[in-house]
């Protein structure tokens, strides 16, 4: 099992701190990744082009050296610049290179702390990535030696969050944790002025949350006995407000899945995903639309570091 | 004790009142909304959703039938809508949820009343949503022209009755509302004040522009059709004050409701009545009761004929157009949460009260609330579906002004939050008005809802009866001895 960290001079500890966390158990390993902007193959006479690409290594080789020094022994890892002339080219070209699992995202640097902003690679990423997305909110440090406690899931019995009920199941197996299933119930602004009394919405929400825990219940039915699981439903004005009202462990990741607008197989946000992205506080972990998840084949890629 | 909870088996089982906060929990701890009305707020909501729906086509059809008089019509349908909407605040208030009547009836006369009330609300909201989309039509049609000098074919303009073939602006408004209400989109507070001032705004701009023009003669033969003619119109008008039983059902969110209430549905009232009646002074003042007939985007036209140019026209049928898509997306609103209610009562299928996990809307009932309504406003004549809302409306009103009698003699000592001032005096006046209206609707009105009212009742009694919640004894396993 082999996750990608997608590493930037400026935004790479979020995303290695979660790589770390994340790579502590379940016999996980580690590829921190710089993508640097792809150069000529053939030297010009004055050679400004090999400049530019001496300097490029010294500048993904110095990430990486600082990078090598955050981490420490405390997970197996394997650092590699690729050149590429995106980023995001360049990390799902290495992602499938390295079988990887999932890639880990740091969050755009405008947003507030603790929770993740989609930035300009995040955004692509989480349109065309073939794999799980993790991304990690803005300034996320879990403690050194912090390790993944529990897998929630956001639930909502629709088809689209059966692949992430699936992949979440895939990873509290793997790393053996218990998981959470969490259907949001958002109740809804109230039309004013309302012709059927201001309860109407609270009317909608109760039928919401009573056929989520059917969905719950049916979901639970499948699952075999080994698997530690809870199930709860969190209530809120909003999605910030719902996701707050759970508790969150420190080594925690919340796993959604993508709209059913999307392409098949690649990962894509849908309107209630995106909101649940901006409001978590903690990683989420976004899996591709209807995919056969990848988490779910053990096989250690890059076992022999 | 055993007997209750296996289930009631009378059609006039009543649904317990701990049911209902079962079902809404209302938030104690945080208490957002709770109380947080004034009486401002409370009329404002209370203008706000009467006034717009039905002023601006009302006039084509009253003033033919009543001449100058029709000003007495408009009070007379405002006097009975206040006092329904006092009545009506009592019985909201003998149950500690929101609602609306049809909750209020389950909880107290029973479960066929509630059904029957439903069947009436269906033509309240449904239907009016319904006559108001076309009268949407007319004033869109008209905004083209005063702005493009551009009109819509009359066959496309008009429902087959009435010289077109089907209706399509309103047809394409409430498929647009119904749109907007699946992806969960909501009026705020905020938004209806806008729209209140912008169809205010419109309606002083009418009445000033009007009252340039005004000719006293045109009043010359004041009540061509004497207490009759005034009776018939009032029955015309009476719709353009639904809404005015939204002040009823905020119940539980005001401040201090014994004293807020009354004075609220007083002040709407008075409010209303009274652009209503200057509406209609500065348009009768304007041109002849005899121009009326027939007249499409009546005030738009009156305004064009006066200025003889475009601009008025033009601002007065944008703000219609506006108004009427905001009254519009409000009424089918409350017309899904109605079935949605019902739906979980059991007396109507599941699939009334399924929630889309995606846009946690009960979309479903908003598909087939748009497919009815669209519909009927595309290929109903307008004319029929004003008397059928108006019909709906006074049996429900009706109904709830006896059921207050009713209550006070069955459970007197049910706690009431809100008591009628002036009782028995107020519910008595407010059903013999509510009756009287009634009573000057057309033969054909009162055909259409003995259909209406068989066809509910085939449903009741096939589907409903055997279905509900009630019957089957799950609503009430909470239930502790009131």
């Amino acid at each position: 099992m082999n996750y990608l960290v997608a590493l930037t001079a400026l935004g790479g500890r979020d995303a290695l701190s979660l790589g770390r966390m994340l790579a502590r158990t379940g016999d996980a390993t580690l590829t921190v990744c710089v993508v640097v902007p792809q150069t000529w193959d053939y030297p010009s006479l004055a050679r400004v082009d090999a400049e530019y690409a001496a300097f490029l290594n010294q500048y993904a080789e110095d990430t990486i050296a600082e990078a090598r020094e955050f981490l420490g022994n405390a997970v197996r890892a394997e650092y590699t610049s690729t050149p590429a002339s995106s980023a995001t080219e360049g990390l799902i070209a290495t992602a499938t290179e390295t079988d990887a699992a999932l890639v880990a995202l740091g969050s755009a640097r405008h947003g507030p702390l603790g929770r993740f902003t989609v930035g300009g690679i995040a955004n692509e990423m989480l349109h065309v990535s073939p794999v799980p997305v993790a991304l990690a909110p803005r300034g996320y440090r879990p403690s050194s030696d912090a390790r993944l406690r529990r897998v929630t899931c956001a639930f909502s019995g629709s088809t689209q969050s059966r692949s992430a009920f699936d992949a979440a199941v895939q990873l509290s197996r793997q790393h053996d944790v218990p998981l959470r299933l969490a259907t949001l119930v958002v109740r809804d602004r109230q039309m004013y002025p309302s012709q059927v009394g201001y309860d109407a919405e609270r009317l909608v929400a109760e039928q919401w949350r009573a056929q989520a825990e059917e969905a719950q219940e049916k979901a639970l039915a499948t699952l075999p006995d080994d698997v530690a699981v809870e199930a709860g439903i969190a209530e809120g004005r909003d999605w910030e407000d719902a996701l707050e009202s759970l508790p969150w462990e420190e080594g925690e990741v919340l796993v959604v899945g993508s709209s059913r607008l999307g392409p098949v197989a690649r990962v894509f946000l849908g309107s209630n995903s995106i909101k649940i992205v901006r409001s978590s506080p903690v990683p989420v972990l976004v899996i591709p639309r209807g995919a056969d998840v990848h988490l779910k084949d053990a096989a250690p890629a890059a076992r022999g570091l | 004790m055993s007997t209750r909870s296996t289930g009631q088996q009378s059609v006039f089982r009543r649904k317990p009142v701990d049911a209902f906060v079962t079902e809404t929990r209302p938030d104690t701890e945080g208490g957002e909304l709770s109380r947080s009305i004034g009486l401002f707020q409370l009329t404002m909501f209370g203008v706000g959703a009467t006034i717009g729906t039905g002023i601006f086509i009302v006039l084509t059809e009253a003033v033919p039938e009543a001449g100058p008089a029709v000003i007495f019509s408009f009070i007379l349908a405002g006097i009975t809508a206040a006092l329904t909407a006092v009545c009506y605040a009592e019985l909201a208030s003998t149950i500690p949820v929101s609602g609306s009547s049809y909750s209020y009836t389950y909880a107290t006369m029973g479960e066929i009343v509630a059904f029957g009330v439903a069947a009436c609300l269906l033509l309240e909201y449904g239907v009016s949503s319904a006559a108001v989309s076309v009268g949407w039509a007319q004033y869109l049609d008209e905004l083209f022209s005063s702005l493009f000098g551009f009109r819509m074919p009359e066959a496309m303009l008009a429902a087959p009755g009435e010289g077109g073939f089907l209706n399509l602006p309103a047809i394409v408004l409430v498929t647009l509302c119904c749109l907007l209400l699946t992806r969960g989109a909501r009026e705020s507070a905020t938004a209806n004040a806008v729209m209140v001032i912008i169809k205010i705004a419109v309606l002083i701009l009418f009445v000033i522009i009007a009252f340039t023009a005004f000719s006293g003669d045109n009043f010359a033969p004041f009540a061509p059709f004497g207490a009759a003619g005034i009776g018939v119109a009032a029955s015309s008008i009476f719709f353009t004050f639904i809404g005015l039983d939204a002040v009823s059902t905020a119940g539980e969110e005001v401040h201090n409701p014994r004293r807020t209430l009354p004075l609220a549905i007083i002040f709407a009232t008075i409010i209303v009545t009274t652009v209503y009646v200057l509406v209609a002074v500065a348009g009768i003042g304007a041109q002849p009761a005899g121009r009326f007939e027939g007249q499409e985007a009546g005030l738009a036209v009156i305004l064009r004929n006066i200025t003889g140019s475009n601009w008025a026209p033009a601002v007065l049928s944008a703000g219609a157009v506006i108004s009427i898509f905001s009254v519009t997306l409000v009424t089918l609103y409350g017309q899904t949460r109605i079935l949605f209610a019902m739906g979980r009562d059991g007396m109507l299928p599941e699939i009334f009260h399924r929630i889309n996990p995606t846009t946690l809307v009960p979309v479903r009932n908003t598909i087939i609330v748009g497919l009815f309504v669209g519909a009927l406003a595309g290929f109903v004549p307008l004319g029929v579906l004003i008397d059928l809302t108006s019909m709906g409306t006074l049996v429900a009103f009706t109904v709830v002004s006896i059921g207050v009698m009713i209550l006070r003699r069955t459970q007197p000592d049910l706690p009431r939050g809100f008591r009628v001032p002036g009782y028995p005096v107020t519910p008595v006046l407010s059903a013999a008005f509510a009756l009287y209206i009634i009573s000057q609707l057309p033969f054909s009105t009162f055909a259409l809802f003995a259909v209406w009212l068989g066809v509910a009742a085939i449903i009741y009694f096939t589907y409903s009866a055997r279905h509900s919640r009630l019957a089957r004894g799950e609503a009430v396993a909470s239930e502790e001895p009131r």
